[in-house]
């Protein structure tokens, strides 16, 4: 194997993860500040100035010894400061590749690209190098050739319209997200050009809500428009993350490709999908359209990683797609549901916050008396998303079950507010859980939990079903 | 398919531990109440209400339905629970690894946990005997 050393911008890394050692100046800055003296500070100014010279010193050494090589075989990792070690990863183990190129990597030609296996840590990928771009594009291309002996046979393309782009980030934007990249934005800003402008921006904001609170208390509508501007936030950030998505599969692998100004491609084994989740929210079952998403090791780790095989469409496209893209996957009608009388087990947890919050609004309407408006507006606020949940709930009884075929298992479920159908192979499933509480033992219920294949247990999870035929079905038991 | 009971020794630990549990909890209510106030007695209810709830009714009916087995098709199957009641499948071909735990008090009764982990999902056997853990092994097929 012919090692290689990784991108110079790697010393950059190594600098950022060594700013705790600016503690030391940090330090000393306070202690000459408490001893209250400038000409103190200023005499000991070599010592910060060598801190900053050992952190510079540190990240060139951590480059220069950090090595990599890939070939055929797999992917072999040497290096380190104090701790010397050696991981080598060969081919047949790894689940998935990722490349990431950001656009303040680009300039230099850079990218990050990851290899993850099914075991480590969920939370870390288990290679992680920052190489040239032609050199980690190659890489893919070599394992891809690899894992497709022969040519890979016909190389089936999906590339879905704009429309359903746009559905998919409105369908994985979140207010918070948004709100946070957002107010990080904004603060950072006021870092760099100066308090002023962050408080002139503060205080014009103040000043449009309330022109446009249009009657409601401008506290409440300054809320409702941050959440609103968070989402709106988070669905640009979602687009342009999707945009150009396309979805390539050949004999063995799939390729995940996506974004424009950072782009991502990741490359998976197909016999590595642990499962694959077909979510729809409540919206998105009344329009009919289905998002899918595969899980693998390695998929996901980073929130910024596309997760999504198709980002949307119809009953239709989604069969299509399944036949072309993903055959290994067939779905199986279900065949075990809960009966009539476990409706009951599916709204009972929505219905204390529909009970709960308006009893708790009209209690502080009545005692409050000067903040009658606001709490009328906020308790309103958050019983939407407790009646959208019991609605949620109600749609899982009518829908949720468990289905079998040669292939695999299909599970029915709802989790929180969200619908997903999800299909399991058979060698993916790890453990099989079946619970009862006290009155499902009396009616020979249970809820059915499955556990897959994954670096951390995520179980799936059906309620209220039949326990013999549970059994039966899952193939378990007596 | 033969069902494997937990060792006998295991009733006598939990409620060693409860006893433990017990103490911490009379000493935390004295502590941040007024003795025979009436919180006091509220706080003292509950937790002598919960330790003879436990003492005399849970864990005795937690060690009789507590059972494990492995069955033709190499599925082993741990029964337990006693409000919920549970029923565990793990595919033997699927566990990766066992680990043994120990408590100090389970170290002097000779008494272990199994952790079983399998890629995606655990299992965990309390209270084997220290000296059945070789057989616990065969019997999943790891020794």
């Amino acid at each position: 194997m012919e090692y290689k050393r990784m991108h110079p911008i790697y010393i950059l890394e190594g600098v950022y993860k060594l700013i705790p050692l600016l503690v030391f100046p940090l330090l000393r800055g306070f202690a000459a500040a408490l001893k209250g003296g400038m000409y103190l500070w200023l005499s000991g100014t070599w010592m910060d100035i060598s801190a900053v010279l050992v952190i510079a010193l540190l990240a060139i050494l951590r480059w220069r010894m950090t090595e990599y090589a890939c070939d055929g075989a797999g992917i072999s990792v040497r290096g380190g400061l104090f701790k010397r070690n050696n991981k080598v990863i060969p081919l047949s183990e790894i689940c998935s590749i990722s490349c990431e190129s950001p656009w303040f990597y680009r300039p230099f030609s850079a990218t990050r690209i990851r290899f993850d296996t099914l075991g480590g840590t969920n939370r870390r990928a288990d290679i992680s190098l920052t190489i040239d771009t032609d050199t980690a594009h190659n890489i893919m291309a070599s394992v891809q050739k690899s894992l497709n002996p022969d040519g890979g046979g016909i190389v089936r393309r999906y590339s879905p319209r704009l429309l359903y782009i746009m559905i998919i980030s409105a369908f994985l934007s979140n207010s918070f997200a948004g709100v946070a990249f957002a107010s990080t934005f904004v603060t950072k800003l006021g870092s760099v050009a100066g308090k002023e402008l962050e408080t002139q921006f503060f205080g014009t904001f103040n000043n449009i809500v309330r022109l446009i609170s249009f009657g409601i208390p401008p506290v409440a509508a300054a809320i409702a428009y941050i959440m609103l501007g968070g989402w709106i936030i988070g669905f640009v950030l979602n687009l342009i993350r999707h945009q150009g998505f396309t979805l390539c599969r050949d004999k063995n692998t799939l390729l995940i490709k996506g974004g424009k100004v950072t782009p991502r491609a990741t490359l998976l084994k197909a016999d590595q999908i642990n499962f694959i989740t077909i979510k729809q929210g409540l919206f998105t079952k009344l329009m009919g359209i289905y998002t899918v998403f595969g899980y693998c090791a390695g998929l996901g780790k980073k929130k910024e990683d596309i997760t999504t095989l198709t980002p949307a469409g119809n009953k239709g496209e989604i069969k299509k797609n399944f036949r072309m893209l993903l055959p290994e996957f067939e779905r199986a009608d279900i065949t075990l549901s809960p009966n009539a009388w476990a409706l009951f087990r599916f709204i009972g947890d929505p219905l204390w916050p529909c009970a709960l919050l308006p009893a708790a609004t009209a209690y502080l309407m009545k005692h409050f008396k000067s903040w009658e408006e606001l709490v009328l507006f906020i308790g309103f606020m958050t019983c939407i998303p407790a009646y959208w949940w019991l609605a949620v709930r109600i749609t899982d009884f009518a829908t949720s079950g468990i289905g079998i075929n040669d292939s695999g298992v299909t599970l029915k479920y709802s989790k929180f507010l969200q619908l997903n159908t999800v299909i399991i192979p058979w060698n993916k499933i790890v453990s099989v859980s079946l619970r009862q509480s006290v009155f499902q033992r009396l009616d020979k219920k249970c809820d059915v939990i499955v556990y897959t294949r994954a670096e951390a247990p995520d179980g799936h999870r059906v309620r209220n079903v039949d326990i013999d035929k549970a059994r039966m079905l899952l193939k378990v038991g007596k | 398919m033969q069902e494997n009971k937990v060792s006998k020794k295991s009733i006598t630990f939990w409620r060693i531990r409860l006893y433990i549990s017990a103490f911490v909890c009379a000493v935390t209510v004295s502590l941040l109440t007024e003795p025979f106030s009436l919180w006091w007695y509220v706080f003292t209810a509950i937790w002598c209400a919960a330790f003879l709830f436990l003492y005399f009714f849970y864990y005795p009916l937690k060690y009789r339905r507590l059972s494990y087995s492995v069955d033709e098709n190499g599925l082993l199957r741990l029964n337990d629970g006693v409000i919920y009641k549970y029923e565990k499948y793990i595919n033997i071909k699927n566990i990766q690894y066992v680990n043994f735990v120990q408590s100090p008090v389970q170290r002097l009764m000779k008494l272990c946990g199994a952790d079983i982990i399998a890629a995606g999902g655990r299992i965990y056997i309390p209270c084997l005997d220290t000296d059945s853990r070789q057989e616990f092994l065969r019997l999943i097929g790891r020794s």
